[in-house]
């Protein structure tokens, strides 16, 4: 964390880093993010043969299958965490269906170039995406957990949907992880330290900037 | 087994299981082979796979036999008289018979005496007062003493096998015309015009296509090249008229000519894995081993005996071989019995023998415990509290005993009866003696299926705890009571003292001694015999059982053997085991050839003349007797011949099987004013435990069974035939489980006039609703005897209900056999 | 069960490449159940509980004959009785033998994800080890017939082995040998095969038009088929007229193409982003004073002027700053 030394005193101090993210955010964030990885590479072992050995990483496959749900139930904890925390910044408002327009733009450049607030649309995307799928499969999930309370065909279409909902799950985590610290350099330090630079937080979130350094002055 | 008897001269199924290969047809009616007998009954599939066998089921319930039959005909509970009289009169009316074969081996063409009468229900001779017959009247015209000249040329058979001179009445008259109009083919004409299907319809709940159509293919085997079977159980001897109705059976079998011939007879399915031999070697009062009779009040001498008792030749081709040879067999089971105390100057210790005056069955003996007449009785394989019949009687009658003495591998229902679910033990003074016997896979010993095969098997698993077998224990106790008598003497010792205990340990014989004593041996040499036509009249043999003569020669225990070879590829398989009488399988296997000796059909012989010998099947029939001789097929009958008309004291109640209604019907008989058996034997105060006619208390119709998962009441101790099928249920109608309101797997209670159970309610569309009489509708109710207040294991421990405790105390005319498969109840939800 | 007996093996579960057979023996067993012969006795329940010395469940009677009301972990094969009213007014009374009809396409063995659990044998015998089974059930939603039965004591799930334990050592299956009807008959595939046709044929003759033998191929067959009477009753008998395990358009088809489609996309995923990051690398803001300046100038478009926040004067550019 460097600031610019050579910056001159009559400049109005103000933080050079913004807070973005609470202990209680970050913990829940962390929570959901290495349940959810221990469901995806367990979720794998049960659904791909040839990824039999991941189950090892749980202790065998019948510890594995034993904790899959029970982690699962943690995972869904979490989820809900989020969406009691996070629902309100995540309302879709007006300029949210521009910023769609413009995701070809933001896919090339990393940049909207629009007035976006605390989470682009893209976020809140991803956002309920996670809460909804994450409802699938805790749907689909209880009755792989108790197969024998009903019948075959249920049970089928359960595997079905679940694996579905993974496959949209993994497909979300991928960009999510992949925008989160390689593509975007800055956004990381958010759900480590909690805190953006303003640098940051001006360029992505430009609204939330100004509000955000509003409530600094 | 009395009733088979009447009609072909042995009481035992005719043919045997194997034989079911060669049917064309099956009539299966008071029996579920496929539940009770499916070993033996695969064959009947075999049958219908290779030769397209039909199999048409007759019963009161639709079961697993008629789940895989062709077709299935509901029945009304204890109407089989009038269902066989049904089919009687078809094949007689559309000329369905074997003609050929009714002339040759029936005693159709004999002609009845003036004074035997038929009048609305009873035959002539009825004591009102007395309930019985005097059977005088049921009886042949005789010619005159010194009729036809017999054939005195001697026949190359051995001499046991001639025929004697003419007995005292003369031999029978016959017409060979089968015109005259007092001929047994007549008189069976008019006897069953009146059994129309129209009458079986309102009479057995039939409809009357399907009984046509059921009539013409079952008759349609009344021709040379076709065979069919009557397979039946204790669906039809569990009847006050059970002996009747087999008598029927018998007679539409020899109609179509379909006894004596492979794949064909009345085939009697036995109960149990060793019924046949009990039978065999004399578990009814009534007969010594080998069937003979047990000598009666009158007959004080073996002379009197011989007098009254064997059949007397009725015609000159009767071989009558039983009648001619009786005494041959009495002294040599006497010798067998009494070894040197029996002797010719004591009259081989005949006057040893019981002389009962009356009636000994199961059903009197409880009877007279329940009278005080009886100190004890020892019960060896049997529970009457659970056997029944109306289970809180037969409780009642051996709680009046002094003491009970129990045989059995396991607790029953009569070693606990004094401690059973309602019953206060300090008030029961019965002391119950449980002596713990071995059961049949630990220990030796033969049994002898409904065939007559005797299959000797071997000690399988040690005897558990205690037990000892029952040939230790009958011998300590014959032991003792001789030192009892030798000690301190008693009215009369001698029968007892003289009574033979030659084994290596007196106290302990084996089972394979037991059966070489039964085989008999020559006294002389002291070797085994080899068959029964060498038995002697003067002492110099003994037999334990006659029939059984040949089961273990010195060529060792032939009940042993296991080969497989089956030269005539008719399935005899005479080195298979061994098969009374003389390693026959078919029974009177002579009717199944022509008068020339060629078999009705060349396919399945079961003889053929040679030329010089019969071969085939071991001839039942002198083996070189020409055809042209022209004896009769039926060697164990006077006549020489099967009987239609069955004449004399063969039965108690008829020379033709008549329809009678059960103890408890919910109908008035149809076919005449009797609407109960006539006959039937009823205890003192039984009467007021049987419902009405139409008793509107009782309404509904109950037969009992059981079901393959079970064997009696024995199988309640293992666990996997218990989880097989649990619990004690009750089947019945969908139509009248809505009527009361009764849900399929729900609690039911079934009372009769004389106890009432409880169980799960099967409702099934098995148990139709039968409309009979005018429209009237009836409901038939199953349940199953094998549960018990002893019945479970460990969790499954479950104090059950007896479906005896509902059946009514009476029993077959004849035999006393109970009325166990028609009775009336109401129903309840509980 | 567990052993794998000198068996030749085929396959195993979750481990691909897993067929073992170099040896000349391939021949394939096969059970038939003669439905026209038979009686409905149970002794093929008992007697596989017998060999197998099965627990005994605590049954009860629920209105029926039948002894459970379905198969249990302890209890893999089950006689099932079901009264059916025929057109003409008679009644049938369908009794079928139900337990593992030893596909020749598992369902369960494809389903498995545990490696080895479910085997199968190079003579068809679909067999289960317990000791790999993780207890997932995948093979009960796998099965077309709904065999498999979970034990949730000892979290397992067990089946009928087609006494694999004795076929191993030529003898035939309990159940085989305790038929008194010769209902259930045991040999070579192709024996089999070749006496349900030909009684199928006495069947047809005798008046059942629709008699058919029960081999699916959308299982790949079975190494236990049926000869079945009553051909257009397969409902009422308990039997999927046309279970499919291969077809695209089964469920386990369709989970099975899911399965390859999510395995592509998200190695195609995988792939792309890494193209992406290679070809356009990390998009770093602009500098710091031209972020905010954008941020305030944003904020004039869209909002009702206000107090501009003091914006920072523009600093040096400092390319590295990202944290």
């Amino acid at each position: 964390m460097t600031t610019t030394t050579s910056a001159p005193s009559v400049l109005i101090p103000e933080p050079q880093e913004i807070t973005r993210y609470s202990l209680v955010d970050r913990i829940v964030h962390w929570g959901v993010a290495i349940t959810f990885i221990a469901l995806m590479l367990s979720g794998m072992a049960l659904a791909y043969p040839r990824l039999a050995w991941l189950s090892g990483l749980f202790g065998g496959g019948q510890t594995m299958r034993a904790a899959h749900p029970w982690i699962g139930v943690a995972f869904t904890v979490g989820v809900l965490a989020m969406l009691v925390m996070w629902a309100r910044d995540m309302r879709f408002r007006r300029g949210d269906g521009e910023w769609m327009r413009r995701i070809g733009r933001y896919t090339r450049e990393g940049h909207s170039g629009l007035d976006v607030g605390r989470y682009n649309a893209g976020q809140k995307t991803y956002y309920w995406v996670v809460i909804v799928v994450s409802l699938i499969l805790l749907l689909s999930g209880i009755p792989l957990w108790y197969p024998w309370m009903l019948s075959s065909g249920w049970n089928q279409w359960s595997r079905l949907v679940h694996h579905a909902a993974y496959l949209v799950m993994v497909g979300g985590f991928v960009i999510h992880v992949y925008m989160s610290t390689a593509l975007l350099p800055g956004t990381m330090t958010a759900m480590t330290t909690g805190k953006v630079s303003r640098r940051w937080a001006a360029w992505h979130h430009p609204r939330w900037y100004r509000e955000q350094a509003g409530k600094g002055s | 087994m009395a009733s088979l008897a009447a009609s072909f001269g042995r009481g035992a199924m005719t043919n045997h299981w194997r034989d079911f290969r060669n049917s064309d047809a099956f009539l299966v009616i008071g029996a579920n082979p496929a539940e009770n007998h499916p070993c033996g009954w695969k064959w009947a599939f075999v049958a219908r796979d290779e030769r397209g066998a039909k199999i048409i089921h007759v019963d009161p319930r639709f079961t697993r036999t008629s789940a895989t039959a062709d077709s299935y005909l509901a029945i009304r509970a204890g109407t089989d008289v009038a269902f066989f009289g049904g089919l009687i009169n078809y094949i007689l009316e559309n000329e369905l018979y074997h003609e050929d074969y009714v002339r040759l081996h029936t005693n159709a063409g004999f002609v009845v005496a003036d004074d035997f009468e038929f009048t609305d229900g009873l035959f002539s001779g009825y004591d009102d007062e007395a309930r019985t017959y005097d059977t005088t009247t049921w009886d042949y015209a005789h010619e005159s003493g010194d009729a036809e000249p017999t054939d005195e040329e001697d026949t190359p058979g051995s001499d046991a096998e001639k025929p004697a001179d003419p007995p005292d009445p003369g031999f029978a008259v016959v017409d060979e015309t089968l015109q005259d109009p007092r001929c047994v083919f007549q008189l069976l004409k008019q006897h069953y015009a009146r059994y129309t299907a129209e009458m079986v319809e309102r009479v057995c709940g039939i409809p009357q296509d399907k009984f046509r159509e059921m009539a013409a293919t079952f008759g349609a085997t009344g021709t040379a090249d076709k065979v069919g079977n009557v397979v039946y159980a204790v669906g039809l001897t569990h009847h006050t008229g059970g002996l009747q109705i087999i008598r029927a059976a018998g007679i539409v079998q020899l109609l179509l000519g379909n006894v004596g011939r492979p794949g064909g007879g009345v085939n009697a399915e036995r109960g149990h894995a060793n019924i046949q031999g009990n039978t065999d070697n004399a578990i009814s009062w009534e007969i010594l081993p080998g069937y003979l009779a047990i000598p009666r009040p009158g007959m004080e001498t073996m002379a009197d005996y011989l007098d009254k008792v064997p059949a007397k030749q009725l015609r000159p081709t009767s071989i009558n071989y039983f009648g001619t040879n009786y005494a041959k067999f009495l002294v040599s089971t006497l010798k067998a019995l009494y070894g040197d105390a029996a002797t010719p100057d004591n009259d081989y210790a005949y006057s040893f023998v019981p002389k009962p005056a009356g009636n000994s069955s199961w059903l009197t003996i409880h009877n007279e415990a329940r009278e005080g007449r009886l100190e004890g009785i020892i019960y060896s394989g049997f529970t009457g509290v659970t056997v029944g019949p109306d289970s809180n009687r037969m409780a009642e009658s051996i709680g009046k005993l002094k003491w009970l003495a129990i045989l059995d591998p396991y607790q029953t229902t009569g070693s606990e009866f004094w401690r059973a679910p309602g019953i206060d033990p300090s008030a029961v003074q019965t002391e119950v003696l449980f002596l713990p016997a071995t059961d049949w896979i630990s220990k030796d010993g033969a049994f002898t299926n409904s065939g007559r095969w005797a299959q000797w098997k071997h000690k399988a698993l040690p005897a558990e705890g205690e037990s000892r077998d029952d040939n230790w224990i009958l011998a300590q106790l014959m032991l003792r009571l001789q030192a009892l008598y030798r000690d301190e003497g008693g009215a009369f010792p001698d029968p007892v003292l003289a009574v033979t205990m030659a084994y290596a340990d007196p106290g302990n014989p084996s089972a394979a001694e037991i059966a070489k004593e039964i085989n008999g041996k020559d006294l002389a040499t002291g070797l085994q015999l080899s068959t029964f036509a060498d038995l002697k009249d003067d002492g110099t043999t003994s037999t334990g059982n006659w029939i059984y003569c040949g089961s273990f020669t010195e060529a060792g225990n032939q009940m042993d053997r296991r080969g497989t070879d089956d030269p005539t590829g008719m399935g005899y398989f005479h080195n298979w085991a061994w098969s009374w009488p003389a390693n026959r399988r078919v029974l009177y296997n002579r009717a199944s050839a022509d008068a020339d000796g060629r078999p009705w059909d060349t396919s399945r012989a079961g003889i053929r003349w040679n030329g010089t010998r019969w071969v085939g099947d071991v001839p039942d029939f002198p083996a070189t007797s020409t055809p042209e001789e022209a004896m009769g097929a039926f060697i164990m009958t006077g006549e020489g011949v099967g009987r239609l008309f069955a004449p004399a004291n063969l039965t108690a109640d008829g020379p033709f099987p008549e329809h009678y209604e059960q103890t408890e019907s919910p109908i008035a008989n149809a076919f005449s004013a009797v609407d109960k058996h006539p006959v039937a034997f009823h205890y003192d105060g039984v009467d007021a435990t049987f419902a009405s006619v139409g008793d509107p208390d009782y309404p509904y119709v109950a037969t009992t069974y059981r079901v393959t998962e079970h064997e009696h009441f024995v199988t309640q101790h293992v666990p996997y035939l218990v989880e097989s099928m649990p619990d004690f249920f009750v089947e019945l109608p969908v139509e009248l489980a809505a009527e009361k309101g009764i849900r399929n797997g729900g609690r039911v209670r079934v009372r009769s006039k004389r106890g009432e159970v409880e169980g799960v309610a099967v409702v099934t569309k098995r148990m139709r609703p039968l409309r009979v009489g005018d429209d009237k509708i009836v409901y038939q109710i199953g349940i199953p005897v094998h549960w018990h207040y002893e019945s479970g294991t460990g969790e499954q421990k479950d104090s059950a209900s007896m479906a005896n405790l509902l059946t009514p105390y009476i029993g077959d005319a004849n035999v006393r056999t109970p009325e166990y498969k028609g009775f009336l109840v109401n129903v309840e939800s509980a | 069960m567990s052993t794998e007996l000198g068996l030749n093996v085929r396959r195993k579960s979750a481990t691909p490449s897993s067929g073992t057979n170099i040896r000349r023996d391939g021949l394939e067993v096969s059970k038939i159940v003669d439905i026209d012969l038979c009686i409905g006795c149970k002794a093929c329940e008992v007697a596989c509980k017998e060999w197998n010395d099965l627990a005994v469940d605590e049954t009860f009677n629920f209105g029926s004959y039948q002894s459970h009301e379905d198969l249990t972990p302890a209890t893999w094969d089950l006689m099932r009785f079901n009264e059916v009213d025929l057109p003409n007014g008679d009644l049938a009374w369908l009794i079928r033998k139900d337990s593992c009809l030893h596909c020749d396409e598992p369902g369960c063995l494809l389903a498995c994800p545990a490696p080895g659990a479910i085997v199968q044998y190079e003579n068809g015998i679909v067999d289960f080890d317990q000791s790999k089974c993780i207890g997932c059930q995948y093979c009960i939603s796998g099965c077309p017939f709904d065999i498999p039965r979970f034990d949730s004591e000892t979290k397992k799930v067990y089946k009928c082995t087609m006494c694999v334990d004795r076929v191993a050592n030529s003898l035939e299956p309990a159940c085989v040998k305790s038929c008194p009807t010769g209902a259930i008959k045991y040999g070579s595939r192709h024996d089999m095969i070749t006496y349900g046709e030909e009684k199928v044929a006495k069947l047809q003759e005798r008046g059942f038009a629709n008699a058919t033998l029960y081999n699916p191929s959308g299982v790949g067959g079975v190494h236990m088929m049926y000869v079945v009477p009553r051909g257009e009753m397969l409902g009422e008998y308990g039997l999927p007229g046309d279970p499919d395990v291969r077809g695209n358009t089964s469920l386990l088809g369709l989970l099975r193409n899911l399965r390859g489609i999510g395995a592509i996309a998200t190695w195609a995923g995988l792939i792309g982003v890494g193209l992406y990051w290679l070809r356009t690398g990390r998009k770093f803001p602009p500098p710091e004073n031209i972020a905010v300046a954008d941020a305030i100038a944003l904020g004039h478009e869209t909002e009702p002027p206000a107090p501009a926040p003091d914006a920072p004067s523009a600093g040096p550019r400092d390319e590295g700053d990202e944290t």
